[in-house]
């Protein structure tokens, strides 16, 4: 279970943050960081059953080695330097990455003036699918969190596409996880 | 190619039982490790920013975490708008992270800073 989750389960089951920090080994301060604001055991409100509400602050947990990269901007990337990803990935055996934010620049999406042409989006796509291609052939997983450029990309299309649409576009079998 | 993608701009990484909060902040710092510095003491573990195109180890202000300033895989010799003007702006730096067992090493492109023939 996702450490957050079990926090929070058992700050509604009465435990005070000291206690969940000693249960589940884990600092007082981390404790206090995800449970601030909410009172131990907060009871149910029978009229209120029902209300779902999206919780935006959940957060994935992932374990063993990792390559973590970030920033790549394709198209404007320094392709030699991405090549040392995929390298010290085979020399390590490190067979997980990590893209935590702006694989692409979205340039075409950016409310930005636009006082020379940019990059469309269509060659963004295919060379950061160039990309991916490469890093697939040494990576068992590849897991892509979104940055500000990516946020480009949703807000242009005002919310009404997901995540799940823009993997559509490397045309990988993507899966789209919250 | 199967990517595992998210809408969430954070994830928690758990490398021989080290926590790590590896993140696409939306805070700026000119100086190096000041943002990271903030999310250590936010969310008590060790954190890897991004955003900023900086890179840089360091500790804590009171000796709990590490704090990585992971700079990117970009060419900002290739962005335009940076380079249109010159400004006092830091230069962009380059770099990724090897998380092994519990600790992030930060690879450059910098012969002073990493020692490539331990790597590849």
């Amino acid at each position: 279970m996702n450490k957050r989750k079990e926090i929070l389960n058992l700050r509604e089951q009465g435990y005070t943050q000291r206690k969940i920090a000693k249960t589940l080994g884990l600092s007082p301060g981390y404790v206090a960081e995800v449970t601030f604001g909410i009172p131990a055991g907060i009871p149910e409100v029978g009229e209120l059953t029902g209300v779902k509400v999206e919780d935006f602050s959940e957060v994935v947990e992932l374990n063993k080695n990792f390559i973590i990269v970030g920033d790549v901007h394709v198209p404007t990337t320094n392709w030699k330097f991405a090549s040392y990803v995929s390298k010290v990935a085979v020399s390590q055996e490190i067979k997980r990455l990590a893209i935590v934010g702006d694989l692409l620049n979205f340039d075409s999406l950016s409310d930005f003036p636009i006082d020379k042409p940019v990059t469309r989006l269509r060659k963004e796509l295919k060379y950061a699918k160039r990309l991916l291609n490469e890093w697939a052939k040494v990576f068992d997983e590849i897991h892509y969190f979104m940055g500000n450029h990516e946020n480009r990309f949703f807000r242009s299309l005002k919310g009404e596409l997901t995540v799940d649409l823009l993997g559509g576009f490397f045309d990988c079998d993507n899966q789209y996880l919250s | 190619m199967i990517i595992n993608i998210y809408r969430s701009s954070v994830v928690e990484l758990i490398s021989n039982g080290i926590l790590w909060r590896a993140t696409h902040q939306a805070n700026y710092s000119r100086v190096t490790g000041n943002v990271a510095e903030a999310l250590a003491e936010k969310y008590q573990c060790n954190i890897i920013t991004h955003h900023e195109h900086k890179v840089g180890v360091l500790r804590s202000k009171w000796g709990r975490y590490t704090l990585v300033s992971n700079g990117g895989l970009h060419d900002h010799k290739a962005m335009w708008y940076v380079n249109k003007f010159d400004t006092t702006s830091p230069v962009m730096q380059n770099s990724f992270v090897a998380l092994q067992e519990g600790v992030a090493h930060l690879l450059t492109p910098y012969t002073d800073m990493t020692d490539w023939s331990r790597w590849i």
